[in-house]
């Protein structure tokens, strides 16, 4: 399997390049080809705006979750004062769900990013090492496959007790295989490649040849993993809120909203559960198109 | 889309909303049935109660709808990639310069070959199922073990929500098994010693 980017291997340079202009680098191409498909520009749009929501809802609208509730005003539907109703207890969902996304995509962008790390770690180890120290590896990587994963983060959760960390880390554990799996498989496939066999003829040590020569390669499908990692995390820490062992009250998290206002759906209280869901299924589709139009813009063979 | 979202929107339009199809439990509580198997469908069939069956046949569209909706799309997906690499086959314009009616390609020759990434993505699905069925359950009121690990959740009982964890792992990873087993009766080129 080769991938694009080879990073030490020879590059055929455009001619503009050779003669002193500036080319394009691989890494610019894929962006540009990234940027041509409206899917993702759509896709890209979302996570932006959902990002902008995380990072400027406290800035500017101040909110604290203990003191907000109106029991005069609650369950009200959708008016002027408060545009997406109110809950059970009379509080603004509107001003739950901006406050709610710096808490999922936290939650989503730091239990991936945390996974990342240590899966990566540990494919780069296995596929480098070999032998003994790859089979043990991924041994534990299988037993940890054998279990659903949601499943799996709600048993991590139910033993080492609820909570917005507890649930972070159990959703990390959870995604932890994929990366260690997908990097393995690269660096058994770059290992073979001709610029690592230059790079060991050079005299380079077995940790300079791993991470400066394999694991820049190792990049471009671990990119696209992760957008969509962080699709599925912000999933699953949505329906271990819901199941109460994640983020818990007052905190406004959309699956903990969702779970606080799901008994009252045969009251015809649409509002409560309807927009916590939408800006869950919305964030999630976002990071889902991006990751999909990624995978097509960094691997320009599976395009179809 | 987030299952319980999707079962809760489709309760609350169905249900609330339109008022065709009840919201939760199994049966209605107009009639009676006296559970043998406990399947019941089953049940029903085997007390000859029509009532019944489609009380029962009623109670399982939303909760079945919900479930069966990601898998699906997934399904779908893999299924269309797969059937997409097979058609650029050598094979498959041998068959169509035959003569052969567009559909016998489609169904002997393109779908048998690209029916093996297709399983593997099906059993893999099994287990999102059996994860979705905590949701759709506490949803719908359904007593499973979806349900009965919500309450001990709830209720901090953490044994039962290893135990069922356990349980649904093990169903799990024989479905996987059955899965691979089947590869051989798809393709015969694979054979098991």
């Amino acid at each position: 399997m080769q991938r694009s980017i080879p990073a030490s291997s020879t590059i055929e340079l455009p001619v503009a390049a050779r003669i002193g202009a500036r080319g394009r680098s691989p890494l610019e191409a894929a962006w540009h080809r990234l940027l041509a498909n409206r899917v993702a520009r759509g896709g890209l749009v979302i996570i932006v705006v959902f990002t902008l929501m995380a990072a400027l809802s406290p800035v500017f609208l101040p909110y604290n979750p203990n003191v907000d509730s109106d029991l005069i005003a609650r369950l009200k539907p959708p008016n002027w004062s408060h545009p997406f109703g109110t809950d059970a207890l009379g509080r603004d969902i509107l001003m739950r769900i901006l406050h709610g996304a710096r808490v999922s995509l936290g939650l989503g962008v730091g239990s991936v990013l945390l996974a990342a790390a240590v899966g990566t770690l540990l494919g780069l180890l296995a596929g480098y090492v070999g032998r003994r120290t790859d089979l043990c590896l991924m041994f534990c990587m299988d037993i940890l496959l054998a279990f659903p994963a949601t499943l799996l983060a709600i048993a991590i959760v139910a033993m080492i007790g609820p909570g917005l960390r507890n649930s972070l880390i159990a959703i990390s554990v959870v995604s932890i295989p994929f990366y260690a799996r997908i990097t393995r498989g690269e660096v058994l496939a770059l290992k073979e490649r001709e610029f690592v066999t230059a790079a060991r003829g050079l005299g380079g040590s077995a940790r300079r040849i791993l991470l400066w020569h394999i694991f820049p390669n190792t990049l471009p499908p671990l990119t696209v993993q992760t957008t969509l990692a962080v699709a599925f995390a912000i999933l699953e820490a949505a329906a271990l809120g819901f199941l109460g062992l994640g983020a818990q009250p007052p905190i406004p998290e959309w699956g903990a909203m969702l779970a606080d206002s799901y008994k009252f759906f045969t009251s015809g209280a649409w509002w409560a559960f309807f927009f916590p869901g939408a800006a869950i299924m919305l964030s999630v589709l976002g990071f889902n198109l991006v990751g999909d139009a990624l995978r097509d813009a960094l691997d320009p063979r599976l395009r179809t | 889309m987030p299952i319980f979202w999707l079962g809760l929107m489709l309760a609350w339009f169905f249900g609330v909303v339109l008022g065709w199809l009840p919201t939760g439990f199994r049966l209605g509580t107009e009639v009676t049935l006296v559970p043998v198997t406990n399947f019941y469908i089953l049940d029903s069939l085997l007390a000859r109660n029509p009532a019944a069956l489609a009380s029962s046949l009623r109670h399982l569209i939303l909760p079945a709808v919900a479930l069966s909706t990601i898998p699906m799309a997934v399904i779908a997906r893999m299924t269309r990639a797969s059937l997409l690499e097979v058609l650029s086959q050598d094979y498959i314009r041998t068959a169509e310069s035959k003569g052969l009616p567009q559909q016998a390609v489609i169904l002997r020759h393109a779908m048998r070959n690209a029916l093996l990434p297709v399983m593997t993505v099906t059993g893999l699905q099994v287990g999102r199922l059996l994860a979705g069925a905590i949701l759709t359950e506490t949803i719908f009121s359904w007593p499973g073990i979806g349900l009965w690990i919500f309450e001990s959740i709830q209720a901090r009982d953490y044994p039962i929500v290893q135990g069922a964890t356990l349980f649904i792992a093990t169903i799990f990873v024989m479905v996987n098994l059955i899965t691979d087993v089947l590869y051989a009766a798809v393709d015969p080129r694979i054979k098991y010693d």
